[in-house]
């Protein structure tokens, strides 16, 4: 159990990449976060970095406020668990687990209670004297999982630990991971491109995006009140709509004609409107704020998906309905906007925006970011 | 799908009778006129033979000096194996961790694999005569009083050391190529399970390079035996005093120069038998031992 701080954390390759810009961040003891972004974005690599298995070009690393930059990997009391599982192929699953104590010179009886006690924890008691190669997917996610957990590290690090497995797999390791990291409370930071499981693992969440870290926050947070256009359209499912709007005296003009109306606008520029697929609703024409042209119709058990266009124009957008509603493929479709959870991006920086209205009409919920 | 037992094409025999065919008129008819010649005896001019039973065999065991070859035979593929293995794996570790112009790198450790070994024989030969060497006259100058024409020891020195070099490349080779199909994330791994760099070679990378190694100590050993005829010949020529004549050689020598065909095919035939357990052995106790 540990904390850990970055700051201003930096690595840049001989080649000149700057592959991570700075990055500040405080993670708590028992702190389960998660760093999410696109492929390239360099949240493995920053991974990487805190493992030691990458040089940390500038900035400080700091683990239970020790100074760990030059640290060799074995000598920062971190464990890892890999994309690929990286077990070792020539060793039993009990000698997989117990590699990591016996280098420490831990006595023997307590090495074997230990890895018999892990592998009762992740139910591989059975499996001790096999070798990886004769194990399934599942099994060496586990065996990973318990070569990380025998050796009670200050952080847990995982690089993408469920890609390489099945979808129902992967929903049944999440919950695992999460009891598991739960119960040994021992602080982890977590890399992975899936927003599901970002946003079901984190205590907190880092956005990635090429190098820079886009936000920080709870996942209620990120999702409710994204900091910028990327995140916004980064993290839900389906994804946020944008519509570009034009401010006018009385509101906002969409691109079809189509005028939102707003009190107290203060600006008059072009900007991003970002709305998410359950954030609209069915309304009659007098009352609506746009029109959707609807395309295909999807049933999602529960409620409806209606994907289509913003009428007249090009702008895709999708929306989540309550599946009482009659929708059929080529209607039109009018749609109300709930005021309290539209999002406003800058068109140039893809800055949140939240300053154009009185107070009335800006979005409600305020949390601090 | 069922294949019947009985009926087969004639096709794929046709496929492997060059291979059969190579077999048969390179390996199985000598190996097999070795065997007869064993037995038989040849008078002086090769006009007459008779049969003499197991009594060749029983002269070639009753020679010290067929002993002694025997023995410096062990000795010296034990000293080619170890040295050519540890030797090369060294370099290919290196070799392995270089970036910067790592290719030239390879390629210049690769070249030597190109060299017959009789022609090894020969530069070695000349690199340590006593009229032009250099090796020769720079192990004189720092105090060696080295002749490998006068002292055994010298002479073993010198044919291990050319039979060694001649070996590393390939060597090289395979337990690079060894080196690069070790997964990345493994040794990543044990970077943070181990803090030492040197016992993480000998627990993870070894262990992992045991199919090349054990591969590698097949081919050495064989190649210790039987294709150092041309280096032993073109320096030491067994020389001084029997002392560097392996048992390839002195069944030449007994054969060829000796004119002792029953005697040398009794070797020959000791030698076969000789290797088909020593390479049994390797597989049955170091095979298991190999993780693949």
């Amino acid at each position: 159990m540990a904390q850990v701080s970055f700051h201003q954390l930096a690595k840049t390759y001989d080649n000149g990449f700057q592959a991570i810009h700075g990055i500040d961040l405080e993670i708590n003891d028992g702190e389960f976060v998660v760093i999410v972004g696109p492929s390239g974005c360099g949240k493995s690599t920053l991974l990487r970095m805190v493992a030691g298995l990458e040089e940390i070009t500038s900035g400080k690393l700091l683990i239970d406020e020790t100074f760990v930059n030059e640290r060799e990997p074995a000598e920062r009391d971190i464990a890892m668990v890999f994309q690929n599982y990286a077990l070792y192929p020539h060793m039993t699953v009990f000698n997989n687990m117990a590699y990591g104590l016996k280098n420490r010179k831990v006595p023997k009886d307590k090495i074997a209670s230990k890895v018999q006690q892990a592998a009762e924890v992740l139910q591989l008691t059975h499996l001790l004297d096999r070798k990886p190669g004769q194990l399934s997917g599942g099994q060496r996610q586990r065996v990973a999982m318990g070569r990380a957990i025998v050796r009670d590290p200050k952080l847990f690090l995982f690089d993408e630990p469920l890609s390489n497995l099945d979808a129902k797999l992967r929903g049944q390791m999440r919950i695992e991971i999460k009891k598991l990291q739960r119960q040994l409370g021992t602080t982890a930071l977590y890399v992975t491109h899936d927003q599901i499981e970002a946003m079901t693992l984190a205590d907190r969440l880092v956005v990635m995006d090429n190098g820079h870290p886009e936000q920080t926050g709870t996942p209620e947070e990120l999702y409710s009140r994204p900091a910028t256009r990327f995140v916004a359209g980064f993290l839900g499912t389906p994804s946020i709509n944008f519509l570009d709007v034009q401010l006018t005296a009385t509101g906002a003009q969409l691109s079809n004609g189509e005028h939102i109306k707003i009190a107290g606008v203060s600006d008059s520029r072009t900007i991003t409107l970002g709305l998410r697929a359950e954030d609209l609703t069915c309304s009659t024409p007098a009352q609506a704020d746009f029109t959707m042209s609807v395309e295909l119709v999807e049933q999602l058990g529960s409620e409806l998906q209606a994907v289509g266009v913003l009428q007249g124009t090009t702008e895709k957008l999708i929306v989540k309905l309550n599946k009482s509603e009659h929708l059929e493929e080529g209607m039109t479709l009018p749609l109300k906007i709930n005021r309290n959870h539209w999002h406003w991006f800058d068109a140039d920086t893809g800055q949140r925006v939240d300053s154009l209205f009185t107070t009335q009409n800006a979005p409600q919920q305020a949390i601090a970011v | 799908m069922q294949s019947h037992p009985f009926k087969h094409s004639w096709v794929p025999y046709i496929f492997v009778a060059p291979q059969i065919i190579i077999i048969l008129i390179f390996f199985l008819w000598p190996a097999g006129q070795a065997v007869q010649q064993s037995f038989y005896r040849e008078d002086a001019f090769g006009l007459s033979s008779e049969f003499v039973g197991f009594l060749n065999y029983a002269e070639v065991l009753d020679d010290p000096e067929y002993t002694s070859t025997v023995l410096f035979t062990l000795l010296f593929s034990a000293l080619v194996t170890v040295f050519s293995i540890a030797l090369s794996l060294l370099l290919a570790v290196q070799a392995n961790q270089v970036i910067r112009g790592a290719d030239t790198y390879k390629t210049l450790l690769m070249w030597a694999y190109a060299i017959a070994p009789p022609a090894a024989g020969l530069i070695g030969g000349l690199l340590f005569s006593p009229l032009v060497g250099d090796l020769y006259q720079l192990l004189n100058n720092i105090g060696f009083d080295f002749n490998h024409n006068r002292n055994s020891s010298d002479a073993i020195f010198v044919v291990v050391l050319i039979a060694v070099w001649k070996q590393l490349s390939i060597n090289f080779i395979f337990f690079l190529s060894g080196l690069q199909s070790v997964p990345n994330s493994v040794l990543e791994a044990a970077r943070i399970d181990c803090p030492g760099a040197i016992k993480r070679f000998w627990t993870i990378t070894f262990p992992l390079l045991a199919p090349t190694t054990f591969f590698l100590l097949v081919i050495n050993t064989t190649y210790a035996f039987f294709e150092t005829f041309g280096i032993i010949d073109l320096t030491t020529k067994g020389g001084p005093g029997g002392s560097t004549t392996t048992l390839v050689y002195k069944i030449y020598q007994d054969g060829f120069l000796g004119a002792d065909f029953g005697g040398s095919s009794a070797q020959s035939v000791m030698l076969m038998v000789f290797v088909v357990v020593l390479t049994v052995f390797q597989f049955k106790f170091i095979d298991k031992k190999v993780h693949y």
